[in-house]
């Protein structure tokens, strides 16, 4: 396990961002055409340093998991390291030979998702490990996403942040209802870049934002979404850094592992507050901290999978 | 029991009529009748036939007639036919669902028709609920459940894609406030479905109704077909009317069950309280050998409920005092006997509770016992009345805005509600209330339709159905003895109060609201309680007025608030001492109907306040006969003066918020209301008021003052205005005044 000084490695993290004329006194927003009707979005640009995994080295780390044989439990695996079968194609010879190659032949020939789902069976699914293929496949596949809601699994999303890499920088594409009657539209655009991204980057998106999403849709009767990779921070983190914190909200890894705490931010719980007031009173200013809470979620998740990503490789 | 006392009425037995479908059923079906060697009976014939064609139905035929058979079969014949069909069936209690789970498992196997029967309700397994939405092709619930079930609209698509057929078991008891809920609810259910393309079939099993084609009709908002050609044979049963004197019904019910059991008759009472039933059996207990003789009720542990359903059924179980939880047709086996302790509210019921015994033709003995309230002594005194009740209606209706608004925001949540389209299920007066709910900003208007925004899920918040949020539990150090709905804690399980388990007494110690539980210890101390509450009401606004000749009844919303503050204490049936409490009111708004009355009646003024309280007892007890309620449905109040009417005044007002056309339709009807009230108090011998005319069991002031002679008095007034011309004295009806010189 990396320790908190070694995993951070401070990044170049720029916003640039052109302050333009928006809706009400949100800055640099712009309304969107769709199908569906009409709503509002706000795109930023960040930088920060490249990093790359080449796809072959993780394989090759896949490689070395041998608890993935059924079987082999950690303290097994140790002693057959210690017996110098360090990769599962070392195991040929023993009684788990059979099903190891089959495995071995998975990882090194099959697809990421294929080696997920290998990993998903033997109950490691969220395995930190898996991080790498994030940085190892074409990064214009990834989609950072993150919503912000009226709080009841049943009432709209009212803002969909989602993130993308553009050459080597980091858009940030946020779509926020002027009211509730946009969301057919937010859903719309926020479902085009699901189609186009087909990989997911999310904090604790498994159980709650793409489910969410995807109840949405189906509300509204439209098809739901099924990322191909879901890279779900929350459980990697919770392993990585999970025993140095007090405990594993967006905002304290943040503090502690990326070294950014927020300031004069929005705490998540008053966002459903925040929007309600707004609907009755009109009052734009309440939504201009929801979306730069949003805006910044967003962008520290791809922060967040990078820092991770090398505290496991390096 | 002392046989002069009762009236004896005999039942002949009957013998079955057969019938064969015309409609042609398929090869299992028709293996499995003849392996069974079952013949059908002309009402199952006939629920076959019409079903096949595709139509809607009610069977309202007798309880223990074979419904379950006859909806089961044709319900089967469909997914046979079709093995993509599914089918939902929906049971008012727990205990029933589970019941009938073994009958249909067993017929799924018989028939191979691999529907996988399962339950899908509160108690499921979350690990398991996933496979019986995929896999079930028939699902058992309850309607709080589907109500909840509807949210997740999205989880169960495939299911309601081909949902071909619902069935309501017992549906008679979605009457009055349940049953509009009940009817919004189903709409809400088709609703979803349409939007599948599906549009199943909705088979009816009830009571015998007076009404049965037009309450199916409100209740699904679809056309019905009734079947009412009971087919089925019948045991001989000997009803009996026991009208106990010198002792209270509690006391000769458990005399009654005590004497059966030992004379080897396995018996069930039903009583009408869940303190009732727990006394009775306390009763019982001291004359009987452990494990014979259980309370059973609403409120026990699940594993504890069915413990006693199979103990019955084995036999190993000699008598069980229940509430009218075990009504519904679980099986119990054949009883050989019933004791109705005291009149349960409806006829229906009375029937239900009759029919647990003599199943499997074996005769049977069913005693009623009149308990000490008017309708009980009234049926006492006029058994004939008892056995040539009117066929009962149920009243329900879809249009309270209350439960509507709450079932709309449901509707949203569930889907985009589209003014146009879904119209048809909630009619015209759906369009105000969503206007009101989207400025509320509860709903928002988008090109897809209303869409629901609040904050808080919007199946919690229905009344009735939300309920189960609002659970109180009653422990007793770490264990969980019953659980209990928020009304009921505060009136059943205040500081102070003693509550009965199981033949156990337990007095309440601490009462923690903000994680709603109350602690209790056990005690052997051998009194009970009873809370003193006060009711208040105040009139926010009369809506109409009602003339019955030169009787005004009023008709308008009122608020209500009941005040616990304190309880007496009682020892053998007498109040030992009164304690104080000091408890928050509980309040709310609801529709009432009523009356003024001129000081000058012809009443001393010392007796008048003890008329116009035992008036309003009378009137009570003889509402629920005309507008088919239960009592607990509705309240009165009255008062020689009232703030709002500056007059003396006695209110007659529905139980439930918002408030459910109880009270409206007894403005209509007050006129026969008022008579036979004034019946039931000059019928009763007694001279200074009893337990059986003005005395009411529920009555918050201990039954004080009241003044018989003077109530029967008041009454005849009343009710002599009520058929006296119109007079031109009365200035509250009168515009010919202004036309005098």
């Amino acid at each position: 396990m990396q320790t908190l000084s070694k995993a951070f490695i401070p990044g170049v993290f720029l916003k640039t961002e052109i302050p333009k004329a928006g809706y009400g006194e949100i800055p640099g927003t712009y309304e969107i055409d769709t199908p569906e009707g009409v709503c509002l979005a706000k795109k930023t640009t960040w930088v920060h340093s490249g990093y790359r995994i080449s796809e072959e080295r993780v394989r090759d780390r896949c490689m070395r998991e041998l608890t993935l044989v059924p079987g082999i439990g950690p303290r097994r695996a140790f002693e057959l390291r210690r017996k110098g079968h360090i990769y599962l194609t070392d195991l040929g010879d023993t009684c788990w030979g059979d099903s190891a190659s089959e495995i071995a032949d998975v990882i090194e020939n099959d697809t990421p998702k294929d080696i997920c789902r290998l990993f998903q069976d033997a109950r490691r699914g969220n395995d930190p490990l898996l991080l790498g293929f994030s940085h190892a496949l074409p990064k214009e596949d990834l989609l950072y996403f993150d919503i912000e809601t009226l709080g009841m699994f049943q009432s709209p999303i009212i803002l969909f942040g989602c993130g993308f890499w553009k050459e080597n920088e980091l858009t940030v594409v946020q779509y926020l209802l002027r009211d509730i009657k946009d969301e057919p539209a937010a859903l719309y655009l926020t479902n085009q870049l699901f189609r186009k991204h087909t990989h997911v980057v999310t904090y604790n998106g498994k159980g709650f934002d793409v489910p969410y999403l995807n109840n949405r849709l189906s509300y509204y009767g439209e098809r739901t979404v099924t990322p191909n990779l879901h890279f779900d921070l929350l459980y990697p983190t919770r392993r990585l850094y999970g025993r140095d914190m007090p405990d594993c909200c967006l905002g304290t890894v943040e503090k502690y592992i990326l070294q950014r705490p927020r300031t004069d931010d929005l705490p998540g719980y008053l966002v459903p507050e925040y929007y309600q007031n707004y609907l009755r009173t009109r009052d734009v200013s309440k939504l201009v901290p929801i979306v730069e809470h949003n805006e910044l979620d967003v962008a520290n998740l791809s922060l967040l999978l990078k820092t991770e990503c090398e505290a496991v490789y390096g | 029991m002392d046989e002069e006392q009762m009236y004896i009425k005999c039942e002949e037995a009957k013998d079955p009529e057969y019938q064969l479908p015309h409609s042609p059923v398929s090869e299992k079906i028709k293996n499995y009748l003849a392996e069974k060697n079952i013949q059908l009976y002309s009402h199952q014939a006939d629920t076959v036939d019409h079903v096949l064609e595709g139509k809607n139905v009610i069977i309202t035929t007798p309880t223990a007639s074979g419904k379950t058979l006859a909806y089961a079969l044709p319900v089967f014949e469909g997914l046979i036919k079709n093995p993509d069909a599914t089918a939902l069936l929906i049971y008012p209690t727990k205990a029933l669902t589970r019941d009938q789970l073994l009958f249909l498992k067993s017929l799924d196997a018989d028939l191979r028709a691999r529907t996988k029967p399962a339950i899908y309700d509160g108690d499921t397994r979350q690990e398991l609920r996933s496979k019986i939405r995929s896999t079930s092709r028939i699902i058992l619930t309850n309607m709080y459940e589907l109500h909840h079930i509807l949210a997740w609209r999205a989880k169960w698509g495939d299911f309601w894609a081909n949902l071909s057929y619902v069935v309501v078991d017992e549906a008679h008891r979605y009457r009055g406030i349940f049953g509009s809920n009940t009817a919004l609810l189903l709409r809400r259910l088709r609703r979803v479905c349409n939007y599948y393309d599906a549009d199943p079939q909705f088979l009816l099993s009830s009571a015998t109704l007076g009404n049965a084609g037009t309450f199916a009709e409100t209740l699904t908002g679809l056309s019905f077909v009734e079947i009412d050609n009971d087919g089925s044979p019948r045991a001989k049963r000997t009803f009996r009317i026991y009208s106990p004197q010198n002792k209270s019904s509690i006391s000769a019910a458990a005399e009654l069950v005590t004497a059966q059991m030992q004379a080897g008759m396995q018996t069930l009472c039903f009583t009408r309280s869940r303190k009732a039933a727990e006394i009775t059996a306390i009763r019982c207990r001291e004359e009987q050998p452990a494990g014979k003789i259980a309370s059973y009720r609403g409120g026990y542990r699940p594993a504890e409920r069915r413990e006693i359903e199979s103990a019955l059924k084995m036999g190993s179980m000699s008598g069980v005092i229940s509430t009218n939880a075990l009504e519904v047709g679980i099986d119990v086996g054949g009883l050989d006997s019933v004791v109705i302790s005291g009149f349960p509210g409806s006829m229906i019921s009375v029937l239900q509770q009759a029919g647990r015994a003599g199943r499997n033709r074996k005769d049977a003995v069913i005693t009623f016992i009149a308990g000490q309230n008017p309708i009980d002594q009234y049926y006492a005194r006029n058994p004939e009345a008892f056995f040539n009740a009117p066929q009962e209606e149920v009243i329900l209706g879809i249009h309270n805005p209350y439960l509507l608004s709450s079932h709309l925001l449901c509707a949203a949540a569930e889907l985009p509600y589209r003014v146009e389209r879904d119209r048809q299920y909630f009619g015209e007066a759906a369009a105000d209330i969503l206007e009101s709910l989207k400025d509320a900003h509860l709903l928002a208007s988008t090109s897809k339709g209303y869409v629901y925004c609040g904050g808080d899920n919007p199946a919690q918040n229905t009344p009735f159905f939300g309920m189960d949020a609002a659970s109180w539990s009653v422990r007793c150090e770490n264990t969980t003895l019953e659980t209990m709905d928020e009304n009921q804690a505060y009136r059943e399980a205040y500081f102070g109060a003693v509550i009965f388990h199981q033949g156990e007494r337990y007095r309440v110690e601490t009462i923690d609201a903000d994680l709603r539980i109350i602690r209790v210890v056990k005690t052997s101390d051998i009194y009970s309680t009873r809370p003193i509450i006060r009711t208040e009401i105040s009139i926010t606004s009369r809506e109409k007025t009602r003339r019955h000749h030169n009787l005004i009844v009023n008709y308008g919303e009122v608020q209500v608030s009941s005040h616990l503050c304190g309880y007496s204490v009682i020892e053998y049936d007498q109040i030992v001492t009164s304690c104080e409490l000091d408890a928050a009111p509980r309040q709310f708004t609801t529709k009432a109907c009523w009356i003024t009355i001129d000081e000058e009646c012809g009443i001393a003024a010392d007796a008048f306040p003890g008329s116009l309280h035992g008036a309003e007892h009378a009137l009570i007890a003889a509402m629920p006969h005309y507008v088919l309620c239960d009592r607990s449905d509705i309240g009165g109040v009255s008062t020689p003066f009232h703030n709002d009417t500056l007059a003396p005044t006695i209110f007659m007002y529905d139980g439930v918020k918002g408030g459910i056309g109880l009270a409206e339709k007894a403005a209509d009807l007050f006129a026969d209301i008022l008579t036979f009230a004034r019946e039931l108090v000059t019928g009763c011998p007694c001279t200074d008021g009893c337990p059986s005319c003005i005395h009411s069991p529920k009555c918050g002031n201990n039954n004080q003052p009241l003044d018989k002679t003077g109530t029967a008095e008041l009454l005849k007034y009343l009710e002599g205005e009520s058929k006296k011309p119109l007079s031109i004295n009365n200035p509250d009806v009168n515009s010919y005044y202004r036309f005098q010189p």
